[in-house]
């Protein structure tokens, strides 16, 4: 059997079949369904880890008060209507947990990649939509667990979200580091297979499923930071998985990979030698570091789609931005050691980390001016896709120049496990991977449900949100400068740490007003997927794919023969060109004929898409990516 | 759906072979970080009472040459299957998959010769972290064995219902590839071992 008749046996097996509930809305293997139920998940953990926030900020900015609602709501952890001390750990740590994993790594880029990586590409569904599948159930178990966590006898993990050992090891040392842990650790385990298999199945999709014509340089940058972020994932969430054993192994084993014979008021000190916490904070922040980017890269990948199209103009330096997100992915694994300038590394080996951490600055500065390079003069339309990536850059910029003090190993002596560390990374990875994130819903609802968004309703859930985020998250700054500790319990009792009461009551002010803008996402979202508007095809006027498809979204996601590419995704506003855009799809024939050269053959020179399906492509990409041929 | 697409472009990998490429580079990462942790924990000159050193059971390298049989065997397994020899292939298979099933009982072995040297993985003696390290190395190799193993018993049966052919090389060439990771790992894995005592 030749392979084509394979492949025509392979696909009439594979589209006969009847589709039921369970098939098409519980273990689906559509790439489109999957992306929907990673997007929704998401977003109720996201809520999860908000409500969090906002329990552990009113304990800050009211310690002394009492809310009768915490006792009803929290039950022994809301004593006379206070945060229990553990449990207050426990929601930092959760809230993180939550946050960095969940929401903006599997919400953000399962949602995204599995959407747009097929239809942006031009493939029918991922390499394996099986282990897609698997994906998102692993995803969904590890959140049960997560969750579950919460409502044990001894509360949840609270060893902040590093879980650094010895106090995440020694079930002695806090409550949350008994069953909770355990759970921590399972449900980590079971995320990093969930991400695993995912991640796995995004490379393999854009390396081997593009369509005709869509050679690497020409994919949009939106799959070019997803296919980084894979590559990131793959190589250090293995790694996170050695540390997590080894932790398990010290925790119910008694062996000593990480515990030492320290002392323990009560017990005496331990029987275990020669184990290294240490050796732990390297282990996980080599996952740590490139975890950061994980977060963040889709993000600004979508983010210079939403910029190109809303304001109508090429991205400003397509090859540069592919090759700083090259560098920051390939410098993100050799930085981990500025997490841990404090444990006593020697300082010439801090040097070269911190010498490494400042030269993440480069690239990310050229995206950085290319983004608002992108943006001058651009006939910019100010959708909420549109505002929520401005808002990224913003705080893109602002959270990136407080990296670079923090990536000095002299000033992060003073600054470590201070709220500086807490702004910095909050704007720079958490307010700017979020903003990314609704930037990607709110551009991509059509396709992912056929219907639009309320304008308005995104108007507002911006501004709420923008604002409150600087409100929460700038004061932090000074806090941390003065020497303000992150997750401590009450500063009242500290007369050095009393002054900043009020600013603390702004922090929570805010807070509140940003948890409650999110109410104006959230109808809009769930109003909007039964009783939206019908979108149209084309509602952006986009030049790439995914706006090919039919609006209802169809197995196999073309009717009919997959569209052929003829250009880069970024070609608004060409001067020979009628309408703004130029859909990647649309052959060349109005492409302005210029007067041949002499000698030249005059006869019309056909345009030949380039094969996809050559041996290297992928080298033959980097090589045109460096200009090499 | 009753409709049949046109054709699409053809894959130049089989996406299950290029996900078994990149599902190696992931655990190639899982036992760099383990092994990194054994080179970061291993103590100093003056601290060497923290560490016990041991030599290695010889079941471990018995293992090796085990597992370079199993190669070459499964070397061949595949040569026969794209020269469409049948019976030798269906041979061949199910050699590796006992060499494999030998490979396991070795290092079972190895692991009793480790106990019997009072070497446990929950330490009687907290110096002994030395060779929780090497049980952890050789439990996560063993675990990545035993996958192997299930993708050669699949391939064994599916050879002996003679589906491996010329024409249908995808899972005989992911059992191969797959196998001979394993493999090399080992003997990677041992010679650290063996050297970093």
């Amino acid at each position: 059997m030749s392979t084509a008749a394979l492949h025509a046996e392979h696909d009439s097996h594979h589209h006969d079949h009847k589709e039921s509930f369970i098939s098409k809305y519980v273990f689906s293997m559509d790439h489109k369904m999957i992306s929907r139920q990673f997007l929704i998940t998401g977003i109720i953990m996201g809520l999860v880890g908000m409500g969090m926030s906002l329990l552990f900020r009113l304990q800050l900015a009211w310690p002394d008060e009492q809310f009768g609602i915490l006792e009803t709501l929290l039950g022994k952890w809301g004593k006379d209507g206070k945060i229990d001390p553990n449990f207050y750990m426990g929601l930092v740590t959760i809230h993180g947990t939550i946050m960095v994993f969940y929401v903006l790594t599997a919400g953000l880029s399962g949602t995204f990649s599995n959407l747009l990586i097929p239809l942006q590409l031009g493939a029918r569904d991922m390499a394996s939509p099986f282990m897609n599948m698997l994906s998102y159930w692993f995803f969904f178990l590890s959140s049960a667990v997560l969750l579950t966590s919460i409502f044990v006898e001894t509360g949840p993990a609270s060893a902040g979200w590093t879980v650094y050992p010895p106090l995440s090891a020694l079930e002695k040392a806090v409550p949350g580091s008994g069953l909770g842990m355990t759970l921590w650790l399972v449900a980590i385990a079971l995320f990093i297979v969930s991400s695993l298999l995912g991640g796995i199945n995004y490379i393999s999709t854009v390396l081997n499923m593009r369509t005709k014509g869509m050679s690497m340089n020409r994919m949009p940058l939106t799959i070019w930071a997803f296919f980084f972020t894979a590559i990131l994932g793959v190589l250090s969430f293995p790694v996170l998985l050695g540390a997590a054993l080894f932790l398990i192994f010290d925790r119910s084993f008694g062996t000593s990979f990480y515990l030492s014979d320290i002392y323990l008021e009560g017990v005496g000190a331990l029987e275990n030698i020669g184990g290294s916490p240490v050796l732990y904070q390297h282990l996980f922040w080599f996952l740590g570091h490139p975890e950061v980017y994980i977060i963040l890269m889709p993000a600004l990948g979508i983010t210079s789609e939403v910029i190109s199209t809303n304001a109508r103009k090429p991205i400003f330096g397509y090859t540069a931005m592919i090759i700083s997100l090259m560098g920051i992915s390939i410098l993100s694994f050799i930085v981990w050691g500025h997490h841990m300038f404090i444990t006593g590394m020697n300082p010439f080996l801090g040097s070269v980390f911190m010498i490494l951490t400042l030269i993440i600055a480069v690239p990310s500065a050229v995206k950085a001016f290319n983004y608002l390079a992108t943006l001058w003069r651009g006939n910019l339309r100010f959708t909420p896709a549109m505002l929520f990536s401005i808002g990224l850059v913003s705080f893109f910029i602002s959270g990136g120049l407080t990296g670079i003090y923090l990536g000095n190993a002299a000033m992060d002596i003073q600054l470590h496990d201070s709220y500086f560390v807490v702004a910095h990374f909050h704007l720079v990875m958490g307010s700017a991977a979020i903003f990314g994130m609704f930037a990607g819903i709110y551009h991509w609802f059509p396709k992912m449900f056929g219907k639009m968004m309320n304008n308005t309703l995104g108007y507002f859930h911006f501004w709420f949100t923008f604002i409150s985020a600087y409100l929460v998250f700038f004061p932090m700054h000074f806090m941390g400068l003065a020497g303000v500790p992150r997750r401590y319990y009450q500063f009242t009792l500290v007369k050095e740490f009393d002054v900043w009461m009020d600013v603390n009551k702004l922090i929570t002010i805010a807070a509140i007003m940003g948890g409650m803008a999110q109410v104006f996402f959230l109808w809009n979202f769930f109003y909007s997927i039964f009783k939206g508007k019908k979108a149209t095809q084309n509602p952006w006027e986009s030049n790439t794919l995914e706006w090919t498809t039919p609006v209802e979204g169809i197995h196999g996601n073309w009717p009919g023969e997959i569209p052929t590419v003829y250009r880069g995704p970024h070609e608004y506003s060409r001067p020979d060109r009628e309408s703004d855009f130029f859909p990647q799809h649309l052959p060349d024939e109005t492409a302005p004929v210029t007067a041949p050269q002499e000698g030249e053959q005059t006869a019309p020179t056909e345009v030949v898409p380039q094969e996809t399906v050559e041996s290297s492509v992928f080298f033959a990409a980097i090589k045109r990516v460096l200009g090499l041929s | 759906m009753n409709k049949k697409f046109p054709k699409d472009p053809a894959f130049a990998v089989a996406p299950s072979k290029f996900n078994l490429w990149l599902f190696m580079l992931a655990s190639s990462m899982l036992f760099a970080a383990v092994v990194s942790a054994f080179i970061v924990h291993h103590p100093d000159a003056e601290k060497k009472d923290a560490w016990t050193a041991f030599d290695l059971p010889i079941y471990f390298l018995y293992s090796m040459f085990v597992v370079v049989a199993s190669s070459v065997t499964i070397y061949y397994a595949f040569k026969m299957a794209k020269k469409d020899e049948i019976s030798a292939n269906k041979w061949l298979n199910g050699i590796t998959l006992l060499l494999g099933i030998v490979f396991c009982y070795s290092q079972y072995m190895g692991w009793n010769q480790l106990v019997s040297l009072g070497l446990t993985f929950v330490n009687s003696r907290p110096e002994d972290i030395s060779a929780s390290y090497v049980y952890v190395i050789t439990a996560l190799h063993v675990a990545h064995v035993l996958g192997g193993i299930v993708l050669l018993t699949i391939c064994w049966i599916q050879s002996l219902r003679l589906n491996v052919h010329k024409k249908n090389l995808t899972l005989m060439s992911i059992t191969h590839t797959y196998w001979h990771f394993v493999g090399l790992l080992w003997i990677l894995l041992y010679l650290f071992l063996y050297f970093a005592k």
